[in-house]
């Protein structure tokens, strides 16, 4: 759930939908998955399921887009008339899904990795590598020289690597 | 300037990342760091390893939740969600429930007592409480118990899916499914229990563990039980919703296959209480719609059901996996691996109705429970044939046999119309079944009509006037009216709380009278479904008899009462008391004498007008269960628990004869219209047909093979009918 949650609300919201109905659409899969498969919060240690649920999260938001097609909604849902234009099999989104569960990995990953380094590594890390801030600003920021900041950058990126592989692991089984 | 230092090589570059260069060569590589582009770049690549995660970190404000979303409000209601559903199921106190509902036995060797049940031990624990092995006093029977985990009693959710539960089971009566007699509630929190048939024998899981995979006719032939019992079910409406092999037993006796555990089946359009509750399903045997919470419906059944096949013929369920997670992909994603693979011995035919039934869309399986168990029984039909001729001629069956599918096939009929094809080829051949009967035993007598309501044990059979009808009452409280040429129920009444313990219908016109457990007697006009007379009796009425001018019924109570109802007035006009419980009453012709048996062993006579006692008849040894009058009123017949049948001169009292009945206790007596044959029913099963004269055995009828309550002869005495246990009527050509 804290896993996916933002996995199915993001992939949701990119495939058109609005924030709330995202939100709902989000509540709505875990539901259906916790009702298929027992507990809420079941071994997540264990077990792959990210197909699973996308094919969940695809179909119901099919569902809720094809309700809409029912119910028109005010002009100018261009987003939504175009998604419902599009059979889901013709794009089924699945690289979209991918992105949104590597980024929704990488945040996880960066959140248990952060205390193992020191405050200015972790500045700079964000400010290159997440930010986009150039290295001589974000060297001016820190403290640290240009060379300092790229180095920093790399370390706390191969850190995040090893960790996303051990996230991706446990949750692939 | 150091800038201008050389490019370092990978090496260096992996150990400025792991931070083991040394002092001054990490200086001087920070520092080149700086200036080269190309090292940067390079750098960036050892680290990440060629993976996009530059890319993915840095697009990650794109997937950033706002704090104002709605995401965060739905996640808090999740998690609310969460603690409600799962945190008194994750638990561990009910799996070691304790048995403190019950009270103190009434004999040490049983652990104790549910009213009038002897608890003798427990033979399960599932998800909303126990299943008890239980001794009903009142009925003499074994039964299960099923008991509301007395810790979930309290909650209103729990009960009230218990309730439904044991509304739903017992709405179905069939014989592939486990009966629920009734639902009761006891003690002072009013703790429900349901009562149900106890099947003695093995769950399907549990012969899955002993011997892996089946042979192939077990297969067919569990295959086709279950979809009649799934078949059953759906025609009230109801899927089962959590098919497996643990829901699956296997009776010992009968060879028969009986659904259990309708606990998660609901009335189909009834789903949405628990759409977000309790779990339901194992994900083993999980329809892809179900593992994708959507709504299930009877095709998600057939779903399981082919996965159980496939575990029965391969020795292994289709999707397996490390965690439920793992299975449920797999459920949803993977196509199972073909059966043909695993077990090569499976024929064509099987492995492609398996196929069918697993097909990921609802829309692609075998539509129907009906059909599927049309079509395993041709086939089993055509296995049974096949395998009795030999074997040149199997050959040839199984080539035509395949030709009658491909026809099939080609012109693309149903099942249904396959099912009719096998009638016409199975006509065709020998009878192989004809030819293995010795020819010194005697043939087994067939009954000229099965009535089957499956709706629990027949305590009561009558034929009306015209002998087209037959009246059945049953355990649930029902009152089936058979149409006996038809073989088709003309109607049902709901009688009765509880069972229906006498069904009677009158000398002249077409009334019928019923009594149950519950104390009512009911006056019908069949095939009305209302009542259009209702008599309070004190307490349970076991027997009843009209008189012959139909102007007052007689009842007995298990109290002793004794009393006659006028029905012009609906008061009783006489009554009486004997010390112990009345089994069953007779009136003489001339209507002058009553006869009742009695729980104390003894046969009493009536005046039939003022219930005056005019004789006791001792001489059972046990509790007489049945009496029955001759056409002249000079004798009367009674039987009872010591398997006696005897006779008695009704002027003196006397006895004129008795012999051994049947091997059990015998509960059924009549007498033929004319006086001569006697027909008795018992525990044993056997429906035995003596002289009335000599106490020679005429014939036996043994198609219940369970005990016979109740037999009764039609007006001119050409037909027997019987019933019991097994929850049908047979009726009996009298030669």
């Amino acid at each position: 759930m804290d896993l996916y949650g933002p996995v199915v609300y993001g992939f949701a919201r990119k495939r058109g939908l609005q924030d709330a109905d995202a939100a709902d659409l989000m509540q709505d899969v875990m539901r259906s998955v916790a009702s298929a498969i027992g507990q809420l919060n079941y071994d997540r240690s264990r077990g792959s399921f990210g197909g699973w649920l996308f094919t969940i999260t695809r179909n119901k938001i099919f569902s809720f887009l094809s309700a809409r097609r029912i119910r028109p909604q005010a002009a100018g849902d261009t987003a939504t008339n175009q998604m419902l234009n599009s059979h889901p099999e013709a794009t089924d989104g699945s690289e979209t899904w991918e992105l949104e569960y590597q980024r929704r990995i990488a945040s996880l990953a960066m959140e248990r990795i952060k205390h193992e380094f020191q405050e200015t590594t972790w500045q700079a890390f964000r400010l290159t590598a997440m930010e986009g801030v150039p290295a001589p600003d974000a060297a001016r920021q820190t403290g640290l020289s240009p060379g300092a900041v790229y180095v920093a950058k790399s370390r706390v990126l191969a850190r995040l690597k090893d960790e996303v592989e051990t996230i991706r692991r446990q949750e692939e089984g | 300037m150091k800038s201008e230092s050389s490019c370092p090589p990978a090496d260096e570059l992996r150990q400025l990342l792991d931070g083991t260069l040394s002092g001054e060569r990490q200086q001087i590589c920070t520092d080149h760091m700086g200036v080269c582009v190309g090292c940067q770049s390079k750098l960036e690549g050892i680290a990440t390893q060629g993976t996009n995660l530059s890319s993915v970190v840095e697009s990650l404000h794109e997937s950033q939740l706002p704090a104002n979303s709605g995401y965060w409000v739905a996640a808090q209601a999740l998690e609310a969600a969460v603690e409600e559903t799962f945190i008194p199921r994750s638990s561990t106190r009910r799996s070691d429930m304790s048995l403190n509902f019950l009270e103190a036995p009434s004999d040490s060797a049983y652990l104790g007592r549910l009213a009038q049940f002897d608890v003798m031990r427990v033979l399960g624990r599932g998800g909303m409480g126990l299943v008890l092995e239980a001794f009903d006093t009142r009925l003499q029977r074994n039964v299960a118990l099923k008991v509301l985990d007395p810790e979930l009693a309290n909650d209103d959710v729990a009960r009230q899916r218990f309730c439904r539960e044991a509304r739903a089971a017992a709405s179905i009566t069939h014989e592939n499914v486990v009966a629920v007699h009734q639902v009761e509630k006891s003690g002072d929190e009013g703790l429900p229990y349901l009562v149900m048939q106890l099947i003695a024998g093995e769950s399907l899981e549990q012969r899955l563990t002993r011997l892996n995979k089946l042979p192939l006719r077990e297969v067919v032939r569990i295959s086709m039980q279950i979809a009649h019992g799934l078949a059953a079910a759906y025609s009230q409406g109801l899927i089962h919703r959590d098919i497996k092999p643990g829901n699956i037993l296997l009776e010992e006796a009968h060879d028969s296959v009986k659904l259990t555990d309708f606990g998660l089946a609901r009335v189909a359009d009834d789903v949405k209480l628990t759409r977000t509750g309790f779990v339901s399903g194992t994900p083993m045997y999980m329809a892809p719609e179900q593992a994708m919470g959507e709504e299930a419906d009877h095709r998600s059944d057939l779903f399981s059901l082919g996965a159980i096949m496939y575990e029965m013929c391969a020795g292994q369920p289709p999707f397996m996996g490390n965690s439920a997670l793992l299975i449920l992909k797999q459920i949803t994603d993977a196509k199972h691996r073909p059966l043909r693979e695993l077990n090569p011995q499976i024929p064509e035919w099987l492995a492609e109705t398996i196929d069918r039934l697993l097909a990921k869309n609802p829309a692609d399986r075998i539509q129907s429970a009906t059909h599927l168990a049309e079509l395993l029984e041709f086939q089993l039909a055509l296995m049974k044939t096949s395998e009795d001729l030999p074997t040149v001629c199997k050959i040839e069956a199984a080539k035509e046999a395949k030709r009658n599918r491909l026809i099939g096939t080609a012109i693309g009929v149903s099942f249904l119309a396959v099912g009719l094809m096998a009638g016409i080829f199975l006509a065709n051949r020998p009878k192989p079944e004809v030819a293995v009967v010795p020819a010194d035993a005697p043939p087994e007598i067939k009954p000229v009509a099965i009535l089957s309501a499956n709706a629990g044990t027949v305590w009561s059979v009558a034929f009306d006037r015209t002998s087209q009808m037959v009246a059945m009452g049953v355990e649930d409280g029902s009152v089936r009216l058979w149409d006996l040429p038809t073989k088709t129920v003309k109607a049902t009444l709901n009688a009765h709380r509880a069972a229906v313990w006498s069904s009677q219908f009158a000398h002249q016109g077409e009334l019928l009278a019923t009594a149950g457990d519950d104390g009512l007697i009911k006056l019908w006009n069949p095939p009305a479904a209302e009542p259009f007379k209702t008599l309070k009796h004190p307490n349970a009425v076991r027997g009843l008899a009209f008189s012959h001018d139909d102007k007052l019924l007689y009842a007995g109570d298990r109290e002793g009462g004794l009393r006659a109802w006028s029905l012009e007035t609906d008061q009783p006009v006489a009554e009486a008391q004997q010390p112990s419980a009345v089994y069953s009453i007779a009136i003489s012709p001339d209507d002058e004498t009553l006869a009742t048996a009695g729980s104390d062993k003894t046969v009493r006579l009536w005046n039939a007008k003022t219930l005056a006692m005019k004789l006791p008849l001792d001489g059972h040894s046990g509790p007489v269960y049945g009496v029955s009058f001759n056409h002249d009123g000079h004798r009367l017949a009674s039987v009872g628990w010591d398997k006696q049948v005897r006779l008695w001169d009704t002027s003196s009292g006397l006895l004129v004869k008795s012999w051994d009945g049947n091997s059990n206790d015998i509960w059924g007596v009549a007498f033929s219209p004319d006086g001569s044959k006697l027909a008795t029913g018992g525990h044993d099963g056997a429906v035995k047909l003596w002289d009335a004269q000599t106490g020679e055995l005429l014939s036996s009828y043994l198609g219940h093979k369970i005990a016979v309550h109740t037999v009764a002869f039609n007006n001119d005495g050409s037909l027997l009918a019987s019933g019991g246990r097994d929850g049908s009527v047979r009726v009996w050509k009298n030669e």
